[in-house]
């Protein structure tokens, strides 16, 4: 029962979460940026060319903060599944207990 | 839409077989956790080569570019491409994590034998992944790493030479290195891989987890969850903690590429494998040139393979766990351990 009630709230709020989580991830341009200039050359010179030195990460601070708000909406979402995952597993565990799946539980 | 798949596949035998399999729970349960970690990893990497291998270029002149692309012009290609090398690193740590806690434990006595040894056969393969793979880029440090640890059979005796050419397909490091250990990453090991994996999963499954040495006297009845849902729900929190871990490490610290190999300049110094070879890189350091009559590094790699073979047969070994033999091989365990550790640190300083 208790559990049944904590899935009312539950589905709306996941629904709303996930709707906010693809609008935002939208909005960002988590898309890596570059150090080398070569790479910009034709298809054939690259084949030939040497590649110096690359250390990958945002270039700009607009980059940056969209990883960070793409890496706390996981972790947030990460969150929000444990909460109902530890739910779930009181649940299963107290329906263990009752021997409510169990062929001898009287 | 049930009922459809049950009656052509007959899923509902399957979920009743996991729902009758039980967790035995008792003060070592938490490294029952650390085979499935090592199965989310293996499932990270085999997402992530999916993507990876549609931009890759395994052939001498594109290899560096290719990855360079990979990083720069992807969306999120570094990203990908980092969670890809860093599950790798996540999954070989809790691999070893994982066969020692079997090792400790003795969870590989009767009659769990072959599932140890399937076990070890899947840390070589996934070593041998690391190995293949860390070539890939082709840039200065992997090439130079690869020179070092492929040159390292060359010291076994009569078979050695051979060895070492198969490996490079011909006498140097070369392009031909490179499509050889693509083709072993993305196809051979895969393969031995998923074999190994599902021969391994199934004698788990059908042998069930193993329990400490003091549980099994005969007064002692442990409690016990369903794997189904208890241990799994339980299971999924660790997968979805590991998962946040792997991204945000692979977000903060994305392996960067190096300037693209030059086949004829010489190794840059200071040149390391992967964490998990340092310790018998170190060990193939501290040995003399020579030894009485024969090469120091012949004795070392002679020793390094016995030491494997050892530990493929470990439960044949060690066939009276609770006995005196059964406490000096758990002994040699926390020996190894001490080992590993202070001949990596070593290697790094």
């Amino acid at each position: 029962m208790e559990f049944a009630m904590t899935k009312k709230v539950a589905v709306p709020l996941v629904a709303i979460f996930l709707l906010a989580f693809v609008f935002s991830f939208g909005q960002g341009e988590v898309i890596a940026d570059t150090e080398v200039h070569s790479l910009q050359q034709s298809q054939e010179d690259r084949t030939t060319e040497e590649v110096e030195r690359i250390v990958p990460g945002a270039t700009d601070i607009k980059q940056a903060i969209a990883i960070y708000v793409f890496l706390g909406w996981i972790w947030l979402s990460i969150g929000i599944l444990i909460f109902f995952l530890r739910l779930k597993i009181k649940e299963v565990d107290r329906l263990h207990k009752l021997k409510y799946f169990s062929e001898d539980k009287d | 839409m049930r009922s459809w798949l049950d009656e052509r596949f007959g899923l509902s035998s399957v979920t009743l077989f996991l729902k009758n399999k039980s967790i035995p729970l008792h003060k070592h349960t938490i490294w029952s956790y650390t085979g499935s970690a090592v199965l989310l990893f293996f499932v990270i990497q085999v997402l992530t080569g999916f993507i990876l291998i549609f931009y890759y270029k395994p052939i001498l002149e594109e290899a560096t570019a290719s990855v360079a692309r990979i990083m720069t012009e992807v969306p999120l290609g570094w990203i990908l491409r980092s969670v890809h090398s860093w599950s790798a690193t996540f999954m070989i740590a809790f691999l070893f994590v994982h066969l020692l806690s079997i090792w400790i434990n003795k969870a590989y006595r009767r009659p769990r034998e072959m599932t140890w040894m399937t076990g070890v056969l899947l840390l070589l393969c996934s070593l041998l992944f690391g190995f293949t793979g860390y070539l890939l880029p082709w840039d200065d440090l992997s090439f130079s790493a690869t020179k070092v640890g492929t040159d390292i059979p060359r010291a076994i005796p009569i078979v050695g030479e051979w060895a070492t050419k198969l490996l490079r397909g011909g006498e140097d490091v070369t392009g031909d290195t490179l499509t050889r250990f693509f083709g072993m990453h993305v196809c051979i090991l895969p393969i031995f891989l998923l074999v190994l994996l599902a021969v391994h999963v199934y004698l788990i499954q059908k042998l069930g987890m193993s329990i400490p040495l003091e549980a099994e006297k005969p007064q002692k009845k442990l409690k016990e969850i369903p794997f189904w849902p208890n241990f799994v729900f339980r299971e999924a929190i660790l997968w979805l903690i590991l998962f946040g871990v792997c991204l945000t490490v692979a977000i903060f610290f994305p392996p960067s590429l190096e300037k693209t190999a030059d086949l004829m300049a010489p190794a840059p110094e200071g040149v390391k494998p992967e964490w998990y070879f340092l310790f018998l890189f170190q060990t193939l350091k501290i040995f003399p040139a020579k030894i009485l009559f024969l090469s120091g590094e012949s004795v070392a790699v002679f020793l390094i393979l016995l030491g494997i073979v050892l530990f493929f047969f470990l439960p044949v070994i060690d066939n009276k766990p609770e006995e005196r033999k059964g406490k000096i091989v758990r002994a040699a365990a926390y020996l190894f351990i001490l080992y590993v550790v202070i001949l990596s640190i070593w290697s790094l300083l």
